[in-house]
């Protein structure tokens, strides 16, 4: 029995020992573990012959070796304590040598008589005899302890992370070992005189190198508070229920034992029996409460957190302001040391929030990216530093002290990371922790995309505003400067028909006196020629006039004065008017008025000028016989008709006669003179008050043009 | 007998009517500018103003204008004969009080003296 544990205590710790110091030879941390795992393997070996021996004379030897390993091996813890987890010694040289000195010095004291003088023999036991230095012996094994646990408290407040974290762990570990230690190797032996339980010294060595070798090399896979607060737990109710039973059983004994019987005891026995089964279930969840409270003083509702995350997600919609306040909300509850909200676009980081204790962020971007595509790639969408193999992602996180990449994603798309340093208490993330960032990314990643719509459409409102204000602007300019041209143009226009007509005026007024004999008589001869020299000058002045208003048509200034307009009455004048030129040339010219025509809407002056214009074509263009003009109504629209009996209009030409500049070709129009405008301009005065003109004609019997106007309703 | 004012920088165009229509019997005065026909019918208050627009001095609007504005001459009908032929102008002309918009070369004088005629027989009952 005392073999196997012996074994197992020695193979354990030197499997550890070596592990660690294979693990990093140079760091001092683990040649310090190596030295104290190998004083454990000392300590098992010459513990297990101390015990086995049984001649006393050989034991006080072992004994005392026993003694000197042990001495030696607060040293290692001192030391150890002192340096761990750093990979450097940090305790100057003096304080080494003096440490050490003294160290060695009580290592030689315990080979001597003053620690144990000699051993008794009691009920066939060897059991060695206190010497005179043994209150010495275990003071200085007191204060190697002590200032050891001291030096692990103030490393542990004073530090932060994972070192904190790792003291924590050796802190826990010999807290365990020299409470067990303390009750065997002590108690037993010094106070009960039992030595039968110093075979298992060793054995809660194993406590300690265990969970240094675990902080050593995988130092966060445990949540060390509930460790912490389980044990303490548990060694409360062992302290609680063993002080109750011995105690219940010693008192029992003082006042009860004399008289009884053996029954009695059993009575009692099994009557603290029931209690302890009773209550120790209801003690240890006591226990565990007040513990619990105790360790987990900054724990959090995730209901809070996620609460708080929805107001500020519904209320808030401006980019900054929202990340700032999720990574504020999610610092306040679970504690990290710095973090970062990180919005990526085509692999380059576009946006970067910090929060908490944060160094100024020096981001590769393509570390960074790859971090975050490599975290959003994964089936649990999160990259969680302690559960990362070595690879390139891990050197990244370690580089940049990273614990957590938390990938924001929006329907597959990448759209960022909230990136964590490990918390402020040095502890892992625990699963809690875990599963309350995993329910969140989804919301913060379509709360932040949210937000940058929103700043996008902001944004895009003002350029555009701006692009207007400024294309309105250019308009605005460019339309003055047309107005400007307009208006000379029109000036210019306006004039220069002005100063065209002014000589026509004279040569008309001066002509047309002299043939109607104001200025003394004219000869017919003089007469032909001085006809013919008028109506050349009427024709000229009929060319300024269309040319002035296909300036106008061009321009697109063609208005209308749309009135209601009696047909009958602008035929008739205009009939009146040109009566004179059909007799020159002995031709009829006929209105068929019609009586009850309906008035049309039209502008009358521009009416007017149409029917001068089919008219005074078609004297022009006939020889023989005459002009006759008719109305009748058509489907809500008058129609006007102009026959004459010309020589007709080919197809061809037809189609040609509404055009600009454009006169039928055959001979008979050079004969008659005209601008090639007449029917173009009436064309488009007709259909600019929703009528229509067209001509029907056939060859050698004449010509007849229409046109509509709608009717008055 | 009927008092015919052409307001008139054009001697020509004054020729021409001072002819025909002193053969006709009318009395026909003159002024070449804007200023001068303005106080001319102001003093002789004619039975019809022929005006013409573009003229030294004032032109046919501003007299236009005055002529309306002025008790006196508020009633006597104008003709506004000009070879000016924009929309606009001839908008303005009857806007302004113009009985009438003539363009110069569209009329003969033959078609103008009957316009004249037409316009002493009907619009002036007072002169008839």
């Amino acid at each position: 029995m005392e073999l196997i544990i012996s074994l197992l205590t020695i193979i354990a710790n030197l499997f550890l020992g070596i592990s660690v110091y294979k693990n990093n030879p140079k760091s001092a941390t683990n040649r310090l573990f190596f030295l104290l795992t190998s004083i454990l393997v000392t300590w098992s070996v010459t513990n297990y012959i101390s015990v086995l021996i049984v001649d006393p004379e050989t034991a006080i030897f072992w004994i005392r070796i026993v003694m000197a390993t042990v001495a030696s091996m607060f040293l290692a813890i001192f030391l150890l304590a002192h340096t761990f987890p750093e990979e450097k010694i940090k305790l100057n040289k003096l304080s080494i040598y003096a440490v050490s000195a003294w160290a060695m010095f009580l290592v030689g004291i315990s080979l001597t008589p003053l620690i144990f003088s000699h051993t008794d023999v009691v009920n066939g036991q060897i059991t060695p005899v206190p010497g005179p230095a043994i209150p010495l012996y275990g003071l200085n094994v007191i204060t190697f302890l002590i200032a050891s646990v001291v030096t692990l408290i103030r490393k542990i407040k004073h530090t932060s992370g994972s070192v904190r974290t790792q003291t924590q762990f050796m802190l826990l570990g010999l807290s365990i070992t020299f409470i067990l230690s303390f009750f065997t190797t002590f108690i037993f032996v010094v106070v009960l005189k039992n030595t039968n339980f110093v075979i298992f010294g060793p054995v809660y060595s194993l406590f300690l190198v265990g969970v240094i070798a675990y902080a050593i090399i995988k130092h966060r896979f445990l949540d060390i508070r509930l460790v912490v607060a389980r044990s303490v737990a548990y060694t409360l109710l062992v302290l609680i229920l063993g002080i109750f039973y011995s105690g219940g059983l010693i008192i029992s004994g003082r006042f009860l034992i004399r008289e009884s019987t053996s029954n009695i005891s059993v009575i009692i026995s099994t009557f603290l029996a029931l209690v302890i089964a009773f209550s120790f279930q209801p003690l240890l969840r006591i226990l565990e409460k007040i513990t619990d409270n105790i360790f987990y003083k900054d724990t959090y509702d995730q209901n809070t957190l996620l609460g708080n995350l929805s107001h500020i997600m519904a209320s808030t919609y401006e980019i900054s302001e929202l990340s700032s306040a999720i990574l504020k909300e999610i610092i306040a509850q679970i504690k990290f040391i710095y973090g970062y909200l990180i919005l990526t676009k085509n692999s380059s980081i576009i946006w970067v929030k910090s929060t908490g204790k944060a160094k100024h962020p020096e981001f590769d971007e393509e570390e960074i990216n790859h971090l975050i595509k490599s975290a959003s790639l994964r089936k649990e969408k999160i990259i969680i530093f302690e559960e990362e193999v070595e690879s390139i992602e891990k050197e990244t996180l370690r580089k940049y002290q990273i614990n957590i990449v938390l990938p924001l994603i929006v329907k597959n798309e990448t759209i960022g990371a909230i990136i964590l340093s490990e918390k402020s208490s040095g502890e892992i993330y625990s699963v809690k922790d875990i599963n309350v960032l995993e329910i969140i990314a989804p919301e913060i990643a379509i709360a932040i995309n949210n937000a940058l719509s929103y700043d996008e459409i902001r944004r895009f409102n003002i350029t555009l505003q701006e692009e207007v204000d400024r294309a309105t602007k250019d308009l605005q300019n460019a339309n003055i400067k047309l107005q400007e041209l307009d208006k000379l143009k029109d000036e210019f226009v306006s004039l220069a028909s002005h100063e065209l007509r002014t000589p026509m005026t004279a040569i008309k007024g001066s002509l047309s006196t002299i043939l109607e004999g104001y200025a003394g008589n004219v000869s017919d001869k003089s007469r032909d020629f001085l006809t013919s020299a008028y109506n050349e000058n009427d024709r000229l002045i009929r060319l300024v006039n269309n040319l002035l208003n296909i300036s106008r048509i061009e321009a697109g200034r063609f208005t209308f004065n749309i009135t209601k307009v009696d047909l009958n009455a602008v035929i008739s004048e205009v009939v009146d008017n040109l009566q004179m030129a059909a007799k020159e040339k002995s031709l009829f010219l006929k209105y068929g008025q019609v009586t009850g025509l309906p008035l049309v809407y039209a502008d009358l002056d521009k009416v007017k000028e149409v029917v001068i214009n089919l008219v005074g074509n078609a004297i022009k263009f006939t020889h023989k016989g005459g002009i006759t003009v008719k109305c009748e109504i058509k489907d809500g629209f008058v129609q006007s008709a102009v026959t004459d009996t010309g020589s007709g209009i080919s197809k061809e030409d037809q189609e040609l006669l509404f055009k600009k500049f454009s006169q039928a070709r055959g001979g008979y129009s050079k004969q008659a003179g005209g601008t090639g405008l007449g029917l173009y301009i009436s064309k488009q005065i007709i259909e600019g008050q929703k009528g229509k003109i067209w001509l029907e004609s056939v060859l050698g019997q004449g010509s007849t043009f229409y046109f509509t106007l709608p009717v008055v309703s | 007998m009927a008092k015919i004012l052409f307001i008139e920088d054009d001697p020509l165009i004054v020729k021409i009517y001072t002819t025909r229509l002193t053969a006709d019997g009318y009395e026909v005065l003159s002024a070449d500018n804007g200023e001068q026909g303005l106080k001319i019918a102001q003093e002789n208050v004619p039975n019809l103003i022929v005006l013409d627009i573009m003229m030294p001095k004032m032109d046919g609007f501003g007299v236009l204008t005055q002529l309306k504005a002025d008790e006196r001459t508020k009633y006597i009908p104008i003709i506004v004969y000009s070879n000016l032929a924009q929309e606009e102008e001839i908008a303005r002309a009857k806007f302004l009080g113009a009985n009438e918009f003539i363009v110069k070369a569209n009329l003969s004088p033959t078609e103008m003296v009957e316009k004249i005629k037409s316009y002493l027989q009907n619009s002036n009952p007072r002169t008839q």
